[in-house]
């Protein structure tokens, strides 16, 4: 669902969540064999993290326009 | 299909007065983080549970706690000033786009359901990808 978000507010934040979050998790799941839900929501969670401090900073300069 | 057809012939008459370009530009002052917090919160703790589950523990985890992101997110949304379910003066075609492309991607269920048989631990790339 990112990627139309990103086109709809025109912001690129939703093209680099779809992109380094897909290739984040295939990477996690062949690199940890062994741990794989633990690599993926970490990958995820910090993917979210950027994601949530750009569309924050991204909310307070259209409020404050 | 009918449904679709049925609810498509529906909104123009109810935004017909709104361009799709001063819809969009009402869609943009939007905050989009209360479906992002939800996530963040869900795959935290899955991520965090897994090292003292089983297999089969987690495995339902992942398919529980990612269903619930959507309800975590519709109540987040009143704490971020979002309110999902508030009744609006105009309904958004932006919003009824992100709505629809959410039921899209619960459509890799058919693909990733079929593989999890296979192997399971192919669920959390299959969950994780889905909601990308």
């Amino acid at each position: 669902m990112w990627m139309p978000l990103s086109w709809a507010i025109e912001h690129w934040i939703g093209y680099f969540h779809t992109l380094t979050r897909t290739f984040g998790i295939v990477a996690a799941w062949y690199l940890f064999p062994d741990a794989r839900v633990e690599a993926i929501s970490a990958v995820i969670v910090a993917v979210y993290i950027v994601s949530l401090i750009t569309l924050e900073r991204r909310f307070q300069s259209i409020k404050s326009n | 299909m009918e449904q679709v057809s049925h609810a498509s012939s529906i909104t123009p008459v109810q935004n017909a007065s709104i361009p799709l370009e001063q819809q969009r530009e009402d869609f943009k002052k939007n905050r989009f983080i209360a479906m992002p917090l939800a996530g963040t919160v869900v795959w935290a703790l899955l991520g965090i549970s897994a090292p003292f589950v089983s297999e089969l523990t987690i495995t339902w985890l992942l398919y529980i706690g990612t269903g619930a992101i959507f309800y975590l997110g519709a109540g987040l949304s009143y704490l971020t000033g979002e309110r999902f379910f508030a009744k609006k003066a105009a309904k958004n075609s932006f919003d009824r786009l992100f709505f629809v492309g959410m039921i899209m991607s619960l459509m890799v269920f058919a693909i990733a359901l079929p593989v999890a048989a296979i192997d399971h631990t192919t669920v959390p790339l299959s969950i994780a990808f889905s909601q990308a």
